[in-house]
């Protein structure tokens, strides 16, 4: 069972397309922290915990507790945490490698285009700070167990292929690219298909060497079956993989939980249980909207706001990454002697 | 990261990022020209195995040299031998290969009688 922990509603930076809304701070209580650790344990399959916000560094003392709990049971846990990498000491860095953790480091771009999105909440500008941690992360940790995820919005697009470049160089391997489906879209058509084909391509062209690039979403086109990043884009919404609250209310997914208010997306709390028809009500409401747009993640049709032109926006981009990949094999593939 | 790694992916990425001339051919070719050993030299008289006539090299810098599209198919790094005759292989307007020598036999060629 996968258990994710919002471990705090507060955060410290102030990006402009956050989807966890309004940031308070309410933090998760450490017991919660260990009922959390019991539902991995006691659910179906690996037992798997997962740190997420607002910000949970800025919760790190819990965090170590409940992990040093987890690394005392029976089972082996599988740890991951997702972090904005703004703070990311040596001292933590230590702590991700000992007891093997996956970090998640959340960048949007170099410099200007990262600081547009991702500003401190005074405005300060973060970049500097993060790309600063993100040499510091890879030189610790195992790069297999790193992943940058990087959100597209219309003023980052242009920035993507320089920074994936930087990435790259620095170590890392893995990387996503997670659409800001609020953007409008529409607008920025060719110039999303003119960075997506140029990193189709490099994707493409990564695999046939010995230190490949695997860059979500082009890696699930060019057939990949040993993707490491097959583990974390299997989800169990729900079924296998449940988020908590600070206050302890349960949701498929911590992409859901927003300020905790949308009783409409919960299922269940810590106190009750899951409700597993609820789950599949969800599931299913999902599964209805997403098959008109080639499949894609459960949370975005129970996002809040509009959600008609989100899965609009997620079309558009399920339909680009395709004609991309497709641009991209047939330009690089090797010609018959 | 390693020292080792560091470098190759500098490499590596002076190569993937270089722009739309890329093409997988030229990047396995480019692969395969880093990482092979060096052939070795036959003695005169040795039996010299049938091979084609060696692919164009790439020079060293990933940037300007690597291939355009289509021109030209590089041999996969992990391909050691040749299936089809030398000649069938060899460049438009370039000499024909020498023929396989026996064992015992010069590997210069006969002088042309007057």
């Amino acid at each position: 069972m996968r258990v994710t922990l919002v471990l705090t509603h507060q955060c410290n930076l102030g990006c402009s397309y956050c989807y966890a809304g309004e940031k308070f701070r309410r933090s998760m209580p450490l017991e919660m922290g260990y009922q959390g650790l019991q539902m991995a344990l006691q659910g179906p399959g690996e037992p798997q915990l997962a740190f997420f916000g607002g910000e949970p560094m800025l919760e790190f003392p819990n965090l170590a507790r409940v992990v040093r709990a987890a690394s005392r049971s029976p089972k082996p846990v599988r740890l991951s945490v997702t972090t904005n990498a703004t703070i990311l000491t040596e001292r933590h860095l230590q702590f991700f490698k000992r007891y093997g953790f996956w970090v998640a480091l959340s960048v949007d771009g170099l410099g200007e285009t990262h600081d547009r999105y991702r500003p401190f909440v005074d405005g300060r500008p973060s970049s500097d700070v993060v790309w600063k941690n993100l040499e510091k992360a890879v030189d610790y940790l195992d790069e297999h167990k790193l992943h940058v995820l990087m959100v597209v919005s219309p003023g980052t697009v242009g920035g993507l292929l320089p920074a994936v470049e930087r990435l790259y160089r620095m170590g890392y391997s893995r990387v996503s690219l997670l659409p800001n489906l609020e953007a409008d879209w529409p607008a920025h058509r060719e110039e999303l298909f003119e960075a997506y084909s140029q990193l189709a391509r490099i994707t493409y062209l990564a695999q046939l060497t010995p230190e490949p690039l695997w860059l979500s979403p082009f890696m699930d086109h060019f057939q990949a079956p040993h993707s490491p990043l097959q583990d974390t884009v299997a989800c169990g919404f729900g079924r296998t993989s449940v988020a908590i609250s600070p206050k302890g209310n349960l949701y498929p997914c911590a992409r859901l939980v927003g300020t905790d208010v949308r009783q409409e997306v919960q299922i269940g709390s810590l106190t009750t249980g899951v409700c597993s028809t609820r789950v599949e009500e969800l599931r299913g409401h999902a599964e209805d909207k997403l098959s008109s747009c080639g499949g894609g993640c459960k949370c975005i049709p129970h996002m809040p706001g509009k959600v008609d032109p989100q899965l609009e926006n997620h079309r558009l981009f399920n339909e680009l990454t395709e004609e991309a990949c497709v641009a991209a094999r047939q330009s690089c593939e090797l010609v018959p002697a | 990261m390693s020292g080792d790694k560091k470098t190759r992916r500098r490499f590596l990425a002076d190569m993937l990022f270089a722009g739309g001339a890329v093409t997988a051919a030229s990047v396995l070719g480019y692969l395969a020209t880093h990482t092979k050993p060096v052939p070795e030299q036959h003695p005169v008289g040795a039996m010299v195995p049938a091979t084609p006539p060696p692919t164009p090299a790439i020079a060293p810098t990933p940037l300007s040299e690597l291939q355009p599209d289509g021109d030209v198919a590089y041999p996969r790094p992990e391909k050691q031998k040749c299936e089809t005759r030398p000649d069938a292989l060899r460049p438009a307007g370039a000499p024909p290969p020498p023929p396989p020598q026996r064992q015992g036999q010069s590997a210069r060629p006969a002088r042309r009688q007057p």
